[in-house]
């Protein structure tokens, strides 16, 4: 059930129809019901996997608490890290680990691991909902947290529907406080609620789809640079509609329920060096890595070399965290040198040189992107190749794939220039009354004709 | 009246959703009828308002998939006795009924519909294409309301209801295009392995309408088999011309649609077996190309004088001998106008809910004065039980259930008198009658070719 499907639809108003009504001591175990069911219109049999990791986080938390004995609370927590982190590995991990021993295997001429890779679908949000219970352990762990002693409330932080597939990761001292008291949405909110489902479908549908079909057709034949590089673009503006889009969904129906969740982007491809882009790409996510990998590790606290390598660790594993395969790693990587090797310091600050150097950066972003849509390291090289040939810029097939990437692009460019002038996210909410009422026509209009209607899912599903 | 102040004062006007909805609803409401005389998006809008605007008085009317399309196309050519209706596989059987039930409501009764498919019965709303080759196409609420309940899935009808509501929605495709090409480069998808879906929705439906045995397609079926029953048309059943390769599937959808004979004599099979034809002759194991139709022209000869006799025959035989509702017949004794019926024991017409029928005592004659079927339809408030019908040469009981129902006698020779008798019943509350069961229509109809 993607939200940007009939069947979605039809599920959100019932929903709210029931919610509203209901009084609010229900509340919590209505989203829990509704979350559950929505998880398993995805795939029931998965539901046991995220009920094992609740209650899991659940018990975890309460004996967290009740000890005060250092080792029986690290015992605890470390239950909680295998369960979490063993379900991840073994839903998500589990093959790409034996496929490599096997080949190291047979390289050194021992017996490869062939057969004994496992048939496993990836359950749908694991890794979100994952890093969001864990969160919770942790903090109460670090005793920055108390943990809930009601059940129904904490299973419905875990699994809260418009979050749980693709986030924004929340953290339990901003959500769970919502759900055990659920706010009475504001006639503000219903109206914010309202545009950041338009925006947020509009970027999914006419957007992140259409250029899909740019994208999928520049990977598949990649004949020279050129295309190639359109392709990048294509994909660069793809992956980030997609991902703002769903975000962008889920906190505007959790502003219809009342709810307020982190924004997940604040112009990205404004970003003018490496650390200002993870400050505004997948928010949730780089803190969640910021909080409870990099400064655990140690920070910038235990000299140059450590900090280094802890900020290479970290853009590793968040690479590895969306997917298990070597361009994830690679993409990861490139990202974690780029952190490290950023000359910020010494660059000029000027209006130009600025400008120059968001421009070179997010073509250094788009160059990660190779990796990370490539379906497999020979496709990557295969399409690096191409830049070492170079056609007509004027061909009819170039300036047709160049006019559907302007098209499409453009309107999440100039929202993204307009958020990074402002500092808003999301500045239409100040327009003017007329201004307004045009965009949202122009954003109804857009998703009627030029929308995607066939319900493409969303690429962060499959992280 | 309301004030300036109140008005001016009123949050919502301030609102630029509601100002958004109230544009969008206003602009949608006035582009109902230009967009709609102006874009079509694929032959199936084509036909939509072929209908729409066109008047038939044809003997012959065609509905099919895009095969039969090929085949009538250039069989018929612009010759104004045939009405050809076939379209695309695509539209299922459910896009083949609604079409029928348009071309009936503005046009003469056809003499024979002749429907030619591949898989008459596949299908339940479902296809990828369905979306654009039904929905999207068929959005009168009488089709809408079908479809929602065959279906069952709101999910669905509200896409229809969308469909219905906006035009700009609706012809989406042709709006968008000119603004729009589509980027010159191909993407080869990779084949996906057939999956079964875990999906709790997805299960629960399909629990569903295995429960309900038939599918959408066979429902329609059944619908159209109503309909023409009901106006005494013939429907000729073809099956697609095909490849050695499709035999297997013609001689399965032949052996479903023959299962529905016994039950409906006005449906007839033109063939017993598969019409194959060689694998050159087809551009894609399922369209004929060029060579192909150059050789398969005697058949297509063959096709169009069978169907024209047909028509015109039937044509000829419906004008003079229809189905008569208890009410017409009522109204022809009123002005002695002959009737192929001569009834006794059968009280004064009466009306329910705009339902026109005739009570019978619990024995009952009826004389038909024609040879061949005798259809007797009993109305929906008819008691259940067992009817018994003899004549000198026929004897039979029929088992009434709930609901009207229709039953199919063979009448031998002219003139031929049926006996009916069903257990006495009173209705009670001061009516003291003694009756039988309540007849709703009377027909009869010639064994068709």
């Amino acid at each position: 059930m993607f939200f940007n499907s009939f069947q979605f639809f039809t599920f959100l108003c019932f929903f709210l129809g029931v919610y509203y009504l209901t009084p609010q001591r229900a509340k919590s175990a209505l989203i829990l019901l509704a979350s559950l069911f929505f998880y398993a219109c995805w795939d029931f049999r998965f539901l046991g996997l995220i009920l094992l990791s609740t209650v899991v986080d659940y018990v975890v938390g309460l004996k967290l608490h009740a000890s005060e004995r250092p080792k029986i609370r690290k015992w605890w927590v470390t239950l909680s890290l295998t369960v979490n982190l063993g379900l991840l590995g073994v839903f998500k991990y589990l093959n790409f680990f034996i496929e490599n021993a096997s080949d190291l295997l047979s390289r050194v001429g021992l017996s490869s691991l062939d057969g004994w890779t496992l048939q496993i679908v990836l359950p749908v949000g694991i890794s979100f909902y994952t890093f969001q219970t864990l969160s919770y352990t942790l903090d109460i762990y670090r005793k920055e947290l108390k943990p809930t002693r009601n059940f129904i409330d904490f299973a419905a932080f875990v699994s809260f529907f418009p979050q749980l597939v693709a986030g924004p990761i929340e953290r339990a001292s901003h959500l769970l406080p919502q759900i055990q008291s659920p706010p009475r949405p504001t006639a503000d909110q219903l109206k914010h609620g309202g545009f950041l489902l338009l925006w947020g479908l509009f970027e999914k549908v006419v957007v992140a789809d259409n250029l899909a079909k740019l994208t999928d057709a520049g990977f598949a034949n990649p004949n020279s640079g050129l295309e190639t590089l359109i392709a990048l673009y294509s994909f660069a503006f793809q992956v980030f509609a997609d991902f703002d889009g769903y975000s962008n969904m889920a906190r505007g129906m959790a502003a219809l329920m009342g709810f307020k969740l982190f924004h997940n982007f604040n112009a990205p491809y404004f970003a003018v060096n490496p650390s200002e882009y993870w400050k505004r790409w997948h928010i949730t996510l780089s803190t969640w890595l910021r909080d409870y990998l990099y400064i655990p590790l140690g920070g910038n606290r235990k000299g140059r070399v450590r900090t280094r390598i802890n900020l290479m660790l970290t853009m590793v594993l968040g690479g590895l965290w969306h997917g298990a395969a070597w361009t994830y790693v690679l993409w990861g990587t490139l990202h974690g040198v780029l952190l490290i090797f950023w000359p910020t310091k010494y660059l000029p600050k000027n209006r130009y040189s600025m400008l120059l150097q968001r421009l070179v950066f997010f073509h250094l972003v788009c160059l990660s992107y190779l990796f990370f849509r490539a379906e497999n390291l020979p496709m990557a090289m295969e399409l690096l190749g191409t830049f070492s040939t170079w056609v007509n810029p004027f061909s009819p097939a170039v300036l047709s794939s160049a006019r559907w990437l302007i098209f499409f692009s453009w309107p999440v460019l100039l929202y993204q220039g307009i958020q990074y002038r402002t500092g808003l996210i999301d500045p239409a909410q100040r327009w003017p009354l007329l201004l307004r009422v045009f965009f949202y026509l122009f954003l109804f209009y857009a998703i009627v004709l030029f929308g995607v209607s066939d319900a493409q899912s969303f690429l962060y599903f499959q992280f | 009246m309301l004030s300036r102040s109140f008005i001016s004062n009123f949050k919502l006007f301030r609102n630029a959703g509601f100002w958004t909805c109230f544009i969008v609803v206003c602009s949608e409401s006035l582009l109902q009828q230009p967009l709609k005389k102006r874009l079509f998006n694929h032959q199936v809008d084509q036909l939509a308002l072929k209908i729409a605007t066109q008047a038939f008085d044809a003997p012959v009317l065609v509905l099919g998939d895009s095969v039969a399309e090929n085949v009538f196309r250039n069989a018929v050519g612009q010759d104004h006795r045939f009405a050809v209706f076939a379209s695309n596989q695509a539209i299922e059987m459910t896009g083949q009924y609604f079409f029928l039930q348009r071309y009936l409501e503005k046009n003469p009764a056809p003499g024979i519909v002749v429907l030619m498919a591949g898989e008459p019965l596949k299908g339940d709303l479902e296809q990828y294409l369905t979306e654009n080759y039904v929905q999207r196409v068929f959005t009168r609420w009488r089709e809408i309301r079908w479809m929602a309940q065959q279906t069952l899935d709101p999910v669905f009808t509200l896409k229809s209801l969308a469909y219905k509501f906006s035009p700009s929605f609706r012809y989406r495709s042709s709006l968008s295009t000119p603004l729009l090409s589509k980027p010159q480069t191909e993407s080869v998808p990779l084949a996906q392995p057939p999956q079964i879906s875990w999906s709790l929705s997805d299960r629960i439906r399909n629990h569903w309408q295995k429960t309900q045995g038939q599918n959408v397609s066979t429902k329609a079926w059944v619908d159209m088999l109503k309909i023409t029953g009901n106006l005494n048309i013939p429907l000729v059943f073809i099956p697609t011309p095909t490849n050695p390769q499709g035999v297997k599937q013609t001689a399965k959808s032949l052996k479903e649609i023959a299962g529905f004979k016994s039950g409906w004599l006005h449906l007839t099979l033109w063939a017993d077996e598969a019409i194959t034809f060689p694998f050159d002759y087809f551009i894609d194991n399922t369209h004929f190309n060029k060579e192909g139709y150059r050789q398969i022209r005697g058949y297509q000869q063959e096709l169009y004088l069978r169907m024209l006799q047909a028509g015109n025959r039937q044509e000829q035989t419906r004008k003079s001998d229809s189905r008569l509702n208890m009410n017409d017949l009522t109204e022809r004794e009123k002005v002695s106008l002959p009737s192929p019926f001569q009834l006794k024991g059968f009280y004064p017409l009466e009306r329910r809910r705009s339902q026109a029928f005739q009570w019978t005592h619990p024995t009952f004659t009826i004389q038909v004065s024609k040879t061949g079927l005798f259809l007797l339809e009993t109305a929906n408030n008819s008691p259940t039980g067992t009817l018994e019908v003899h004549s000198d040469t026929y004897q039979q009981s029929f088992e009434l259930k709930k609901g009207t129902q229709q039953l199919n006698i063979p009448v031998s020779k002219a003139n031929q008198i049926f006996t009916f008798s069903f257990p006495s019943w009173s209705p009670g509350n001061g009516d003291a009658r003694e009756l039988g069961i309540a007849v709703k229509a009377l027909g009869t109809l010639k064994e068709p070719f």
